[in-house]
This record gives C-alpha cells, structure tokens and sequence, in this order.
C-alpha cells in the first residue's frame, strides 16, 4: 500500500466520520424500556439524563468517551491530514497521533458498553434494552477514525511521499 | 515514487496521470459518499414517515409527556406527543400529537381523542397496558376534512372503534352495581355492554347502553330490560339453588332483556327504554292496579307477586301508605297477557303464612315470602281498584257473616274453658263463634256469641246452648264412646246449640240465653219434677240420668237434702212428658253384686241412674217418691203375691223360691209381724207359675242342704255357699193336690218334707 493510497483512505475515513458524527448524536443510540416507560436516548440525551440523576461523575465521564473524544478524534485527524506533507508541527502532530492511538485502543467502549446492554437487558416487560440506528452511526463514526488512523502512518508526517514498510 | 515522478513528466503525459488519480481518489472517498446517503437516507425516511402535527385539547391530561406518551389508533402506534401545555387562561391542557405519516388520515374534522387509563374494578380491568406503558391517547376516526385542531373527549367513547352498532339508553330508578363494561344479556349471550351511566335532572339514572351489529336484531320494542343480581338464591319447596348468570356478571350482575310477547320491531338507535330492577317486574308490563289492603305486612315494592292459579302474573310496583284510611295502597302491575285479571269482582288476597288450630295455610311463604292470589272475575268491566283482602276467603266470608250476623249473650254461673273465638255448633256444624267472654252486670260469667247471617234463623228464642266439651267419654255395656270435637275443640271446646221441641219465634239480637253443662241438660225441658228418696248415694246434679226403659229421658238438675231425704229436681226430655203422670215410679239403680247376679252393673261406669215407671194418672204430679231397688228387674215384675210365716229364719229379701229345684218366684219383702210374733216373708211367684202355689203347698227353708252319709245324717246350712239371701223351696202333697192358693194367702214355714 502507497502513501498516497493511505493517505487518500484516511482522508475519505475522516470525511465519512464527520458526515456520520452528525446522524450519531442526532439519532437515538438506544430505547431503554423501563416499566413501560419507552425512553429513546441518544448520546447526548443519555449524558442528560445521567447529569439530571444527579450522576455527573459518570456523565463527564460519558461525555468525554462519547462525545469529546470521538469529536477531537476526528478534529485532530483532520488537522494531522490538513497538514500532510507541510514541514509545520511535526513533533507536535506525531504526539497528537500517538495520543489518538493511545485512546483509539478505547474507543470502542461505548459501542460494546450498548452491545453488552442490548444482550443483558432484556427483561421482558419490566425493562428492556434496544439498539437503535444511533449506534450503529456512533460505532461507524469510531471504526471511521480507528482505520483513519491506523492507514495514516505517523512515518507519513516526517516522510509525506514514502512508505515505511516498503522502503524497508 | 508515483507522486514525484508524475511531478516530473513532460507535460504530454499529463492527461493520462490525471485520469489514473482520479479513479484512485473516487475509490476512496467511496467511504463519505456511502456515509452520507446513509445519513440522508436516514433522515429521508425519518421525514416520510412524518404525518401532520395536530394539537389536541384535553380537560385535563394524566400522565401524558411529551416525547413519549404514544398516541394508539387500533392499537398501533400512530404517533408521538412532542408537546403538553396549558392553554393561556389555563382552562385546558394542549396536547401536540406528532402523527405518522401513515396516520394521517386521523387528522379529520370529526377524529374522537381520549385519553385512556388504566381502569381497574371488580367488573373488569380495562388499560392494563397503560399501567405499564403509561396512559396513551387512543383515537377513533372520524369523518370531514383535514383538521389540525381537535377537541379530545373526556372519557372513552361509546364505540372505539367504528364499528356499525345500536345504541340506546336505558332508563332506571337506581341503577347499583352498574359500570361502564356491565354486560348486557340476551338468553344468556353478552350482546353488549353498558358503556356509560349518568343521572338526569329528575334523579332517575339512564344507562347508554351499545348492542353488537351482530345481535342489534334481539332488541325489539317489546323487549323489557332487567337487572341480573350477581348471584341469587332461590329457596322453593324442591330445594335451594343459586343461581350465576355468568362468570362476568358474578361480581357486578348485569343486564337482561327478553320479549315476553311474540312480535315486535327492532328499535331504532338511540330510543330511550326502561330498565325494570328484577325480572319479575320487566314482566310486568301490563295494566297497573291499585289494591288497597289494611294490613300491609309482608307486601314489599318490586318483591311481592301476584299470583294466579299459582303462578306468578304480576309484580307489586309501589307500596303506599295512606295515614287518612289507615290502609296500605299496593299498586301492582301486571304481565301483559293477564291484564283481563284486572275485572271488576275479581278477588285480590295477600296469602301469609298461617298456622291455626283450623289448618296451615300458606305455608310455602315462610320460604317465598307473601304474594297476593288474585282469583279474578269471571266476567266484569276491567277495572283499576280493587279492596284487598289478608285473610283467606274462608276466614273472609266468616269475618263478613259474622260481621252481619246475629249477636247474643249466654251466661252460665260458670265458664271454663271457653275462650274467644271458639266455635258455636248447630247440629254439627259450625255457625258462630265466640267474641268475647266477660263478666255480666250481675256478676255472671257471660259470653257475647255471634252466629252467621246465613244461619241466624236456627236460631229460635226457645234454643238451648250446651257446652260442648273438648272430649267426652260415654261409657254403658258394651259401649264405650269417645266424642273429640274437632282439633279445635279439642283444647278450648265450644258451644251447641239446638231447639228441643217445636220451633219458637226467632231469637231477638241480643237476647240473652242461658248455658247449661252439657246437652243432656239442655234438652231437659219439661217442668221440674220432684223425686223424694231415702237414700241419694251416687246422685249428681246434672248428671245422673233419668232413664225409661234404659233410654236417657231427663237429667237430674238438682240435688237437695232435707228433712233427712234427698230430694232430686229432675227435668225430662221433650216427648217423655207423660213419665209425670201421677203414681210414676222412679227408682234409683245402684250397681248389685250377689251370688244371684250382678245387677246395675252398667252404672259401675256410668253412674247411678234413675228408672222411671210411668203412672197411668189422669194429671200431671210434681212430687214423687223414689225407691231405691237392688234389681229393677223384680220391681217390673207382675207377680202372684203369697206370704209365709215363720217364727224365725234367714232367708232374706231377694231370695230364691223354688219348686222342685227350679226358681219360680223371689222373696221380695221380710217383715215382722205388727206384734212381733213371728217373721212375714213376702213371696212374689211368677205370674206363669201361679198354678203351682196350691192351698195344701208345703213351704219350707232350702237354705240348708240336707244329707245322708250311709246312717249319718246331717245338714249344711248354705247362705255363705249359695246366696246370702237364703233359699225358699215349697212343694205340693204327692196325693191329690187341693184347690189352687187366693192371691195373698199365708203359708206356715215348715220343715222340709221326707221323700
């Protein structure tokens, strides 16, 4: 695989991600049902209701994993690719990227976190737990900048044309 | 490498570079096109399945929120609050409803909104699933057209869904134990429900009442609506059964409806028909009549039947009591097809439960409770009022003869026994009855008696009243009787009463008669006759009879005592009038025991009595001289009367004379000579065996008997073997008998002859 190739595929990665980070937090993630009250949530509404349950804690902390993190995710990849093959920041944008590579092995724990609840809670009529479309784009959204990443090798910020593997 | 050699190539080459990265970048950015028409395709479909936003306005709206309370057309989802306020003026609550788009046909002028909870009664739970779901807006198309405005109901309505149906109303006094969802039952087949009950202004309920399409054909106009209770009991004579129209009916009860007469056409929707609270009145549909009773225990409103024949006809509507007539106005209402009952003469009785010495009537109400028996007219103009009766007819016509019957007083110096109410016999039947019973002015115990119009002419001026007690026993040979009169009599007696003789003028109202003990008193009539005897052992006042030739013919009335005699005021019966004749005999007969024969032995049982032996007078005497006699049997006899003398001897009155062994006549008196020389038997031959008693007759005593053992003679005297009377024997010379002996003639006792 090419530079360029890799290049290109995280570009249009990044590019998916913010197109799907909108309907992600727009739809509903899932519909808890509990005693027959239907709740719809969606990322953000969920954050909502934990910070009304007087939950905050743990409402920054799904408000970072969910909302921030994915969102900076996908600003710092646009920024490392906005500024492929310029000679500016290249220290700071290869920390940038491992920290992203860092978080990325994490990204995925609120899509398995909705996976684990949709399986465990379903409790009949008492109380239920439905994936809604929200997730899937939530997920989508993180599998986008997880591979984005993963093409755009750091090496590409020092060597913009080469490709580490093959030159080796 | 690619990228800096195409930098470097001639410009003749550059078209082919630009094509060549072309394709690689649209390959790529492959990924953000599909992630766009994902999200546009989302949000396409998002914005199609979006129906019209319609704002409805409720009353008020439980548990209704924004964002989540669905709104329910045919149990689907057709949409979604998105927003509840209040209007400005706070009146009324606005419930945004963000339709489907498949929904929206709903959004019509004339769409019924409710919003439904959960209703939880014994009756039935309807809106469980709002318990879990939270209440819901359910809806019911309507018609016109498109609307965005509506005005939700305030409860369910009638039909949810639009399905073709008749509705009616039902209109009741009360209406318990009726909610919305009580069935409505034809022949036991729920056909509908009663969807809603309210109160009109006069109070009465009204019932709106939804029949299936499928059964709406069963309500006729001639159909007559009823309350089915919960459970009902019945208790009849066969047993006790309970009765469970149907499982859904057990805990509310529902209602019925049926046709009792055969036509009749289907009603049109929304009539208005009555609701009757039991079968029995449903039935009753017929004319309404007014009877007034004067006692209206056991007559209840909506319970008591009219019966006819035994079956019930009709239904007791309303019970009213009028303080000015003191009387109970029952206004009855009865099935159709008897109304021809109502006729004028037609006879209305409220039957209760009676029990008396005169029978049990009645009985099967203890159980049933009272019902009024109509016995009606056979012929008559119909008619609305009728004058009820609580007794039974027989106790009625009693009650009205007695009222028009003939009043008396009887006194008596005494009255056991007889009470108010007991019966007056005339011949064995029973015309009158006791009123009362009271002490007169004069002290005497008296009894106000009335006897029956229609049998006040045996009453005469001249009629005697007896007592007639609870039981008699009569006793004489070979009779025993044992008088009960009736069930009645038998603990309180009563009163008879009969003319003996000739028929006097008919008794007056009022008059006053006089009581006597018993019947054989009563029919003595005739004027006192005064018997004088030496001995009054075993006479009893009114009860010792004076018999003619063992007929009863009079009763001793009184018994005196004075100057050291008993003297017996005796009454004789009608008919035996010529028993006073002058020179009668009356003779008192006590009960015999001798070795000669038991005489008298009836009045062992019944007493003494007193035979009478008619004179042959010209006139009539009042004063008589009785003879007390061992054996009435000697005092009838005609006989030949001798006499014998004898200085001294055993033989007593009553002894046997006998002639060659065989009782010929009986010594019936002993005297002592007036100088008291020697002893007077005198001798009564019968009168067949006169010819026996010659001049030259030998008399001598066989009280001994005289016997010879070989040489040894001797002789046993016998009065303790044989009779205490001793015996008299005579016999003739064997030669030549001489001239039959005078009436009267005197004999010497001798020694008994040799032969």
């Amino acid at each position: 695989m090419t530079a360029a190739v890799r290049l290109d595929l995280a570009r249009a990665l990044v590019v998916a991600g913010i197109v799907l980070y909108v309907p992600a937090n727009i739809l509903p993630v899932m519909t808890i049902t509990v005693t027959g009250d239907v709740e719809p949530l969606t990322v953000l509404g969920g954050v909502q209701e934990l910070y009304d349950s007087g939950l905050w804690p743990v409402a920054g902390v799904v408000f970072l994993a969910s909302i921030v993190v994915p969102f900076l995710k996908l600003a710092c990849l646009s920024w490392i690719l906005l500024l492929h093959g310029t000679p500016h920041l290249r220290p700071q944008r290869t920390a940038v990227y491992r920290i992203l590579h860092q978080v990325g092995t994490w990204s995925m724990i609120d899509v398995f976190l909705l996976a684990i609840l949709a399986a465990v809670g379903q409790l009949g009529i008492l109380a239920s737990v439905q994936p809604e479309p929200g997730g899937l784009f939530f997920a989508a959204v993180l599998l986008c900048t997880l591979f984005a990443a993963e093409f755009y090798k750091p090496t590409l910020i020092w060597n913009p044309d080469g490709d580490p593997q093959t030159a080796q | 490498m690619t990228e800096n050699s195409s930098a470097q190539v001639p410009p003749s080459d550059h078209g082919r570079v630009v094509k060549a990265r072309r394709f690689r970048v649209s390959l790529a950015w492959l990924f953000p096109v599909l992630a766009a028409a994902a999200t546009g395709w989302l949000f396409w479909t998002h914005w199609k399945e979006r129906g019209p936003e319609i704002e409805i306005e409720f009353p008020d709206a439980p548990g209704i929120q924004a964002g989540k309370t669905a709104l329910f057309y045919r149990g689907v989802d057709s949409g979604k609050v998105t927003e509840v306020k209040l209007d400005p003026k706070l009146g009324h609550v606005i419930v945004s409803v963000q339709l489907k788009a498949f929904a929206a046909e709903l959004a019509r002028e004339h769409t019924d909104f409710w919003i439904d909870q959960p209703e939880i009664s014994l009756q039935q739970m309807t809106g469980l699933d709002a318990i879990i779901q939270g209440n819901s807006i359910q809806a019911r198309l309507g018609h016109g057209p498109f609307a965005t405005q509506f005005k939700g109901l305030a409860g369910p309505p009638l039909l949810e869904l639009d399905k073709p149906a008749l509705v009616f109303t039902l209109h009741a006094d009360k209406a318990p134990f009726v909610a919305r969802g009580t069935p409505v039952l034809h022949h036991g087949v729920q056909v509908g429900s009663v969807r809603d009950k309210g109160l009109e202004k006069d109070g009465r309920v009204w019932l709106r009442v939804v029949v299936d399409a499928e059964h709406a054909h069963a309500v006729l106009d001639t159909s007559r609506f009823w309350f089915v209770p919960a459970a009902s009991l019945h208790l009849s004579g066969r047993g006790a059964s309970i009765d469970l129209p149907s499982l859904a009916a057990l805990v509310d009860g529902g209602i019925a409806f049926d046709s009792f007469v055969p036509g009749g056409n289907p009603v049109p929707d929304h009539a208005e028909l009555p609701l009757a609270p039991n079968e029995a009145a449903a039935r009753a549909d017929g004319p309404e009549i007014q009877i007034t009773f004067d006692t209206g225990e056991g007559v209840t409103a909506g319970e008591t039947r009219i019966c006819w024949l035994g079956q019930p006809v009709g239904l007791v509507k309303t019970v009213h009591l009028d303080p000015a007539t003191a009387s109970v106005e029952a206004t009855v209402q009865l099935d159709s097809p008897f109304a021809s009952l109502a006729r004028a003469g037609s006879i209305f009785t409220l039957v209760r439960p009676s029990i008396s010495l005169q029978g049990v009537s009645g009985l099967e109400t203890i159980v049933t409770g009272p019902y009024i028996a109509c016995k009606p007219a056979l012929d008559g103009a119909a008619a609305t009022q009728f004058a009820g009766r609580t007794v039974t007819d027989e106790e009625w016509n009693k009650s009205i003869a007695e009222r028009d019957g003939l009043r008396i007083v009887l006194t008596a110096p005494e009255l056991p026994t007889i009470e108010r109410g007991a019966p007056v016999y005339h011949r064995g039947l029973v015309v009158g009855t006791v009123l009362e019973k009271f002490l007169g002015a004069n002290g005497q115990p008296s009894l106000r008696v009335v006897v029956r119009a229609e049998y006040r002419d045996a009453l005469r001026a001249n009629s005697r009243f007896w007592r007639v007690p609870a039981t008699s026993v009569a006793a004489g040979p070979g009779v025993l009787d044992v008088r009960v009169s009736g069930l009645l009599g038998l603990l309180q007696g009563g009163i008879a009463f009969d003319v003996f003789g000739e028929n006097g003028s008919p008794a007056q109202e009022a008059a006053t008669f006089p009581l006597f003990d018993s019947e054989t008193l009563a029919s003595a009539v005739s004027v006192p006759v005064r018997i004088a005897f030496a001995d009054g052992h075993g006479l009893l006042a009114g009860r010792t009879q004076l018999r003619y030739l063992g007929v009863p013919v009079g009763v001793v009335e009184d018994v005196q005592t004075k100057d050291s005699q008993v003297t017996v005021v005796a009454r004789l019966q009608t008919g035996f009038e010529f028993l006073r004749r002058a020179g009668s005999a009356f003779t008192l007969v006590k009960p015999e025991v001798s070795l000669q024969g038991v005489s008298g032995l009836e009045t062992l049982v019944s007493g003494v009595y007193i035979d009478c032996q008619p004179g042959t007078g010209p006139s009539f005497a009042e004063n008589f001289t009785g003879r007390a006699s061992t054996d009435t049997a000697l005092l009838e006899r005609k006989g030949f009367p001798i006499h014998v003398t004898t200085a001294q001897t055993a033989i007593r009155p009553g002894a046997l004379v006998t002639y060659r062994e065989t009782r010929v006549g009986e010594v019936v008196g002993k005297t002592l000579a007036p100088d008291g020389s020697h002893v007077i038997l005198d001798v009564l031959i019968d009168e067949e065996q006169r010819g026996l008693v010659r001049q030259n007759s030998v008399f001598w005593d066989a009280s001994a008997i005289d016997g010879s053992l070989g040489f040894i003679k001797f002789r046993i005297h016998t009065p303790l073997l044989i009779a205490a009377e001793g015996r008299l024997a005579f016999s003739n010379p064997p030669r030549g008998s001489a001239a039959p002996a005078e009436r009267g003639a005197t004999f010497e006792l001798q020694r008994p002859p040799r032969f």
